[in-house]
């Protein structure tokens, strides 16, 4: 169990696509690390980058103090899960829980007692006996799993482990993960596009877009402040809702404004959006935090609801204001599509980027 | 103007029947979702309609006309698969205009279309890429686009998002939900997620091993199923159901359950005395709190042993008497340890299942 350093990071597919661009990080010892980000934003790179299957155009990987970047993958000790699971379809699930411990010479009364321990944690002992390629995708996956985390690796990596499974078996292998890790102590970097999985497993989020680390901490942190406005609409579903604001000063507030939006923040508060030399500034607030009302309200931005969608435990608006579009969710709010409403952002809600992207507020 | 009626389709592959008698109406300009696990017989329906399978019995009527011995090419019918192919020595651009050139369409009213369709659908930056250099996301994206782009009666769409991030899924269902509506498109949409159905469909048509269990305003479904069946699958987490028990005192009719007693005097007409029910309540019209709350509603204490966050929303599992309890709550909750909760509910959201045919009384 290591920790994993990455220093400089840069690949560079086919010489013209960058899929991740100077990318630095730890990840401590026993920590487990959620990298999430879109599809194309680099993650399976950096994971197979730190796996030794892919050598990075420059830059370094370090287990603990030692640079790894030179060596061959199966000398690397790392354990890997992939998200189409990977099993020895003619051998049973018991040799294919037993192959990584036969592999390293463990002897037959060992390999017994570990595989049972590791078929009875997750739930395997039924299948024991059966052929692994005439499980269905979900055994096959539990069973990749456990091949990878029978023996004691550097660190284990998985690579979108439960998009390819049924839902129900996806709370179960994530429950899974998460005790084995709390019984471990391994370092695991946990590959997702999915952040409810991010924010549920992670100790921390590290979040990518096109190669580049935007932010890395607590699912706490990457929900309430977060660091650019890729972060805070990526997080939150929908995500944070992003408008282009022109801005000035008015008496003792700053005024944000653009088609159909208008909302002010006293100057003392606000004042280091002066710094934006563009004019313009990127106005954040989450669609569960807009306030919704029928009647005229103070400060109330009139706009027209397009969309209604009632998805059981909340509903989702489209706003159109003017020219902007916004998103709102509210839990008990019934509308009709193409009623007009009063809708407010509270002050405290709001959050403030820079021209790029960066967080001011 | 695209009406278009299945009747009475059955399909058997080596014996295996696959679709049962079926007979659906897809309506006009309607956005329509066919739900179901997977097994279920969508994809089947979906390839009947196109013409790529013939059915063994029953009829497929375009506007009033019977379709069904036509070839797929003489139908006007376009398709969208779950896995999908690109041509590789294409770009972007060219493998979504492809379909317009074999209608002779001119170079501008060519250009405007697949401009129009991949900003909708946010691969406008990458229409100059190979296949080769896009993720497999953005691929599949370009191949709805491609699907998309050209005029058809009715659109089919088998579990398009299925392979696709969880956040461009989540602009997809808007993008798509609007197309229909701004193009006055017919889609039908399979698909085994209910938030599909849910955030997107005007009607959903629920099946099960090959039959229709339920079809109409997709609201409708979902609040009031027809049978236990409907409300297990048609929603996400699945529904809590309970056994629960009739019982009539001073007058007041009583569904007892292992974690409460609901008073149901109301719908005294539909239920009986001394009789087993089933009786299903949806995570989330269950609240949690960790002091009693005094209100009109039901409650009953639980032992909270897992919390998961979903985006702004959080599931949380919870143990009572033996049974367990899913709920969600549309805020994040994240628990430090194991937790003694009140769960509480509006006993109006109760919905009763006759225990044997599983059909719902109220």
């Amino acid at each position: 169990m290591s920790k994993i350093t990455l220093k400089n990071i840069t690949h560079v597919y086919d010489k013209r696509v960058k899929a991740v661009d100077n990318l630095s990080m730890e990840v401590d010892d026993g920590k487990l690390i959620a990298l999430l980000g879109p599809s194309g934003c680099g993650k399976t790179t950096l994971m197979r980058i730190i796996a030794g299957l892919i050598y990075p155009t420059s830059g370094d990987v370090y287990f603990d103090e030692d640079r790894f970047t030179d060596v061959e993958p199966e000398k690397r000790n790392v354990a890997m899960v992939f998200q189409f699971p990977v099993v020895y379809a003619t051998m049973t699930v018991y040799e294919n829980l037993a192959f990584p411990l036969r592999a390293r010479k463990f002897g037959e009364e060992e390999i017994r007692r570990k595989v049972k321990e590791m078929a009875e944690f997750l739930e395997l002992t039924p299948y024991l006996e059966m052929k692994a390629g005439k499980q269905n995708a979900a055994i096959k996956q539990m069973t990749s799993l456990g091949r990878a985390i029978i023996r004691d690796a550097r660190c284990v990596l998985l690579d979108e482990p439960l998009t390819n499974i049924d839902p129900h078996s996806r709370l179960v292998l994530r429950e899974k993960i998460l005790r084995y890790r709390a019984e471990k102590k391994q370092t695991i970097v946990y590959v997702t596009h999915d952040q409810s999985e991010a924010l549920t497993l992670g100790d921390k989020i590290a979040v990518m877009n096109n190669g580049i680390l935007l932010q890395y901490d607590t699912s706490r942190n990457v929900y309430e402040k977060p660091a650019s406005s890729f972060v805070a609409y990526f997080i939150g579903n929908p995500g944070m809702n992003l408008i282009e604001c022109a801005f000035k000063k008015v008496g003792s507030k700053i005024v944000f404004e653009s088609d159909g939006i208008k909302v002010s923040l006293p100057y003392e508060l606000a004042k280091e959006v002066e710094k934006e030399t563009s004019g313009k500034v990127v106005l954040g607030i989450r669609p569960e935090h807009i306030e919704l009302s029928k009647r005229k309200v103070e400060e109330g931005m009139l706009g027209t609801c397009i969309l209604f969608e009632d998805i059981g435990i909340t509903k989702i608006l489209n706003l159109q204001l003017n020219g902007t579009r916004i998103r709102a969710k509210n839990p008990e709010f019934e509308v009709e599509v193409g009623e007009k409403l009063y809708i407010r952002f509270p002050e405290e809600r709001l959050r403030i980027f820079n021209s790029k992207g960066e967080i001011i507020l | 103007m695209a009406e278009l009626v299945i009747e009475n389709v059955s399909k058997k592959f080596m014996g295996k029947t696959v679709l049962d008698n079926l007979s659906l109406t897809i309506h006009d300009k309607l956005f329509t979702t066919i739900f179901g696990n997977a097994g279920a017989g969508k994809t089947t329906l979906l390839r009947i309609i196109a013409g790529v399978e013939k059915p063994d019995k029953g009829k497929i009527y375009l506007n009033g006309k019977d379709i069904t011995t036509f070839l797929p090419k003489d139908r006007n019918i376009a398709m969208v698969y779950q896995s999908f192919a690109l041509y590789p020595h294409m770009t972007v651009y060219d493998n979504i205009a492809n379909p317009l050139r074999a209608r002779k369409m001119t170079k501008s009213q060519i250009d405007e279309k697949v401009n129009q369709i991949s900003k909708s659908l946010g691969i406008h930056e990458l229409l100059s890429r190979y296949p080769r250099e896009l993720s497999g996301g953005q691929a599949q994206r370009v191949a709805i686009a491609r699907s998309l782009v050209r005029d058809a009666d009715v659109y089919l769409l088998d579990e398009p998002l299925t392979n696709l991030d969880y956040k461009i899924r989540e602009g997809m269902r808007e993008e798509l939900k609007k197309m229909c509506k701004d193009f006055s498109a017919t889609l039908v949409y399979a698909s085994p997620d209910p938030l599909d159905a849910l955030a997107m469909a005007d009607r959903v048509a629920v099946m099960s091993d090959g039959k229709l269990l339920q079809y109409g305003p997709t609201k409708d479904v979902y609040y009031t199923p027809n049978d236990i069946t409907v409300a297990t699958i048609f929603g996400t987490p699945p529904i809590n159901v309970l056994n629960a028990y009739a019982k009539e005192m001073d007058g007041h009719l009583y569904l007892e359950t292992p974690l409460f007693k609901a008073d149901v005097t109301k719908h005294k007409e539909k239920l009986s005395p001394n009789k087993e029910y089933k009786v299903g309540i949806r995570p989330h019209h269950l609240a949690i709190s960790k002091r009693k709350v005094e209100v009109e509603m039901i409650s009953f204490l639980a032992e909270l042993h897992l919390t998961h966050v979903v985006g702004a929303e959080t599931i949380c599992y919870a143990r009572s008497n033996g049974e367990e309890i899913t709920i969600h709550v549309p805020y994040i909750y994240r628990m430090e340890g194991l937790e003694r909760v009140y769960i509480y509910f509006n006993p109006e959201h109760l919905l009763v299942f006759d225990k044997d045919t599983g059909l719902r009384v109220t």
